[in-house]
């Protein structure tokens, strides 16, 4: 996935970073997202640690294996590390079981939209 | 002829033009009465209606698709004295061959009428020879089922010729010394050609194995016969043979250029004897057939034509899966996916040394088996679409939750195998078999490598309190199979899949 794919924005009510992807979160696509990802973090709220909330909506995935559960985690620590936290929107009762099976959601907040 | 017009001038002009022409003419003045005409004289004895279009009561297109409806092949001419642009649409709608505005003159009549009635010939012809072929393709499907329902053997069979006649056949013999056969041919295309193929191949076989012949010499003659063809008749004959020997427990397979059987070894593994890598009967002098030799299986063996695995490639899923999926469609009521077939479609499961009517023991479906090197990783999400459809075919009332388990666990254990256990030559093996006794999915995957020793309750537990990168597609199998096995030290993995589970309260053990 390209960072074309994905939108970024930021919300300074809530102090929240919004970023949105496209479609799957694989081992196919796992790079190009990580990519993104990077840009998502030198956003300046990030950077200067302002913000709250890094919010990925993950609504268009119908699956996350475990190269994209690895880049969750990775992302779950960069954001934690600059004194956020990780919020996960995703609309796949099958992913929210991933995240929990791995108990991954007791360290994010996933929000399941059905 | 039959001419139809209200005015008696034209209809004079027109018998006397057509009866110099050799016609016997029948001529009415309206359509009631040209109706009436059919009930005194035989359709199929008139070349052709030539219709006026205005006629009394009803106009002479209503007359034509009367016509159309009753005798689909009779040709008709429209005639008229307003020859507007609206009403040759309308006549061209109504199949009218031809349309001539008054006046007219004899030789115009005679010229129209001779253009019509050949393609009233035409059409009878066509009619006929379509009707032919109907009876031919009944035929075949009665001597396929009387064939294989006459034989005291256990098997199932799926026929969905592409037209009505087809290339494909299945032949059941039992041979003097209690030697079962199960003959699958394919012959070249599925026309009438491959249709009289097949049943010459069938015939000649017949009565090579009934006087005495083993099979791998008649099959060895047919092939000589096809190659002595007369030159520019080039036919070939994909065949598929299995041989039960019952006082030695064991089947035989040769394969002439068809797609192999298909069995489930007593370890669990789906088998194919022989290979495709041999030339179909009728291309080379010296053609050798795969062979393979197995001990009876204790379940079913398949078979299929290749029509079968370009419908499964068309569908984007497995062949087996295709297969499983038409073996329980009812009989005469196919899925709707037979629809896309391009080619005729035969498929059996049959039970080697089974009596009729036997009950056979419960048995494992495979539902897809295939082979990947390691190129396969970059094409993996299309490889998991296929999976997908597979699964959607075979077992159309499969939780989407059970689903998704085991095609993401499939990716993981895939994945796993092919970076971590397959060289350049090894290849590794997958395939999902369904248990309905057990009313569970088997997900199997092989490699050839060394395999490798994994502590699931220490890495999950090391994962729990800080999660690990490495090893993460291990532990998702773990967490969404309910049972993972291992065995040659990992270099094999088998996880199952209840299709209906317990209530889940599962997080990472």
């Amino acid at each position: 996935m390209s960072t074309t794919d994905a939108q970024m924005t930021y919300d300074p009510d809530r102090k929240t970073v919004v970023f949105k992807t496209a479609g799957d979160v694989l081992s196919t696509t796992a790079d190009g997202l990580r990519a993104a990802l990077e840009d998502v973090l030198h956003n300046p709220s990030i950077q200067a640690g302002t913000f709250d909330w890094l919010e990925i909506d993950l609504r268009t995935a119908h699956m996350v294996d475990s190269v994209g559960l690895n880049l969750l985690v990775w992302l779950w620590r960069a954001v934690t590390a600059r004194g956020g936290r990780l919020r996960l929107k995703i609309s796949s009762p099958n992913i929210e079981r991933t995240f929990r099976f791995t108990r991954f959601c007791e360290r994010v907040e996933v929000e399941l939209e059905r | 002829m039959l001419v139809v017009d209200d005015d008696p001038i034209f209809r004079r002009l027109a018998e006397s033009a057509l009866a110099e022409a050799g016609y016997e003419v029948i001529c009415a003045a309206d359509v009631r009465s040209a109706q009436a005409v059919f009930d005194r004289v035989e359709a199929s004895s008139l070349a052709c209606a030539l219709v006026d279009y205005g006629l009394p009561g009803c106009n002479g297109i209503e007359f034509v698709e009367w016509l159309n409806r009753r005798h689909p092949t009779l040709a008709s001419v429209m005639v008229t004295a307003s020859p507007e642009q609206w009403l040759l649409e309308r006549s061209l709608q109504a199949r009218v061959c031809a349309f001539l505005g008054k006046p007219l003159g004899p030789a115009d009549i005679r010229r129209t009428v001779a253009r019509a009635s050949d393609i009233t010939d035409q059409r009878r012809a066509f009619a006929e020879m379509r009707y032919q072929v109907e009876q031919a393709g009944k035929l075949q499907k009665a001597m396929l089922d009387r064939m294989l329902r006459s034989g005291d053997v256990s098997l199932e069979y799926r026929f969905h010729p592409r037209y009505d006649g087809s290339g494909d056949f299945l032949a059941y013999h039992r041979l003097p010394a209690g030697q079962d056969v199960f003959l699958m041919s394919d012959a070249a295309g599925h026309d009438l050609h491959a249709l009289a193929q097949s049943a010459y191949f069938h015939g000649m076989l017949s009565g090579m194995l009934r006087s005495g012949r083993a099979l791998p010499e008649a099959l060895g003659e047919y092939n000589r016969a096809l190659l002595d063809e007369p030159a520019g008749q080039v036919s070939s004959v994909s065949v598929s043979a299995l041989q039960v020997h019952r006082g030695s427990d064991c089947v035989s397979a040769w394969n002439y250029g068809g797609p192999p059987p298909v069995f489930v070894d007593h370890l669990g593994w789906v088998r194919t004897m022989g290979t495709r890598s041999s030339p179909p009967l009728g291309w080379f002098e010296d053609s050798e057939p795969t062979l393979d030799r197995v001990t009876i299986p204790s379940g079913p063996v398949w078979m299929w034509t290749d029509g079968l695995e370009d419908l499964a490639d068309t569908l984007n899923a497995s062949s087996l899966s295709v297969a499983y999926a038409l073996l329980e469609a009812r009989a005469g009521e196919p899925p709707q996916f037979v629809a896309e077939a391009q080619d005729d479609v035969l498929v059996a499961r049959i039970w080697p040394g089974a009596a009729a009517h036997a009950r056979t023991p419960q048995y494992v479906q495979p539902l897809i088996a295939e082979d990947y090197g390691p190129e396969t990783i970059a094409t993996i999400d299309h490889v998991q679409e296929r999976w997908i459809r597979s699964l959607q075919l075979a077992l159309p009332a499969l939780s989407e939750s059970v689903r998704y388990d085991l095609v993401l666990c499939a990716r993981e254990a895939v994945l796993n195998a092919l970076k971590h256990g397959c060289s350049s030559q090894g290849r590794g093996r997958f395939q999902v078999l369904y248990e309905s006794s057990r009313q569970l999915l088997r997900a199997r995957v092989w490699d050839p490598g060394p395999g490798y020793d994994f502590d699931v309750a220490q890495h999950t537990a090391r994962d729990r309190d800080d999660p690990v990168e490495d090893h993460r597609g291990l532990l998702l199998m773990h967490a969404h199979s309910p049972r993972v096995s291992v065995g040659r030290g990992g270099a094999e993995v088998t996880m199952e899949f209840p299709l209906h589970p317990a209530k889940e309260q599962k997080t990472s053990r």
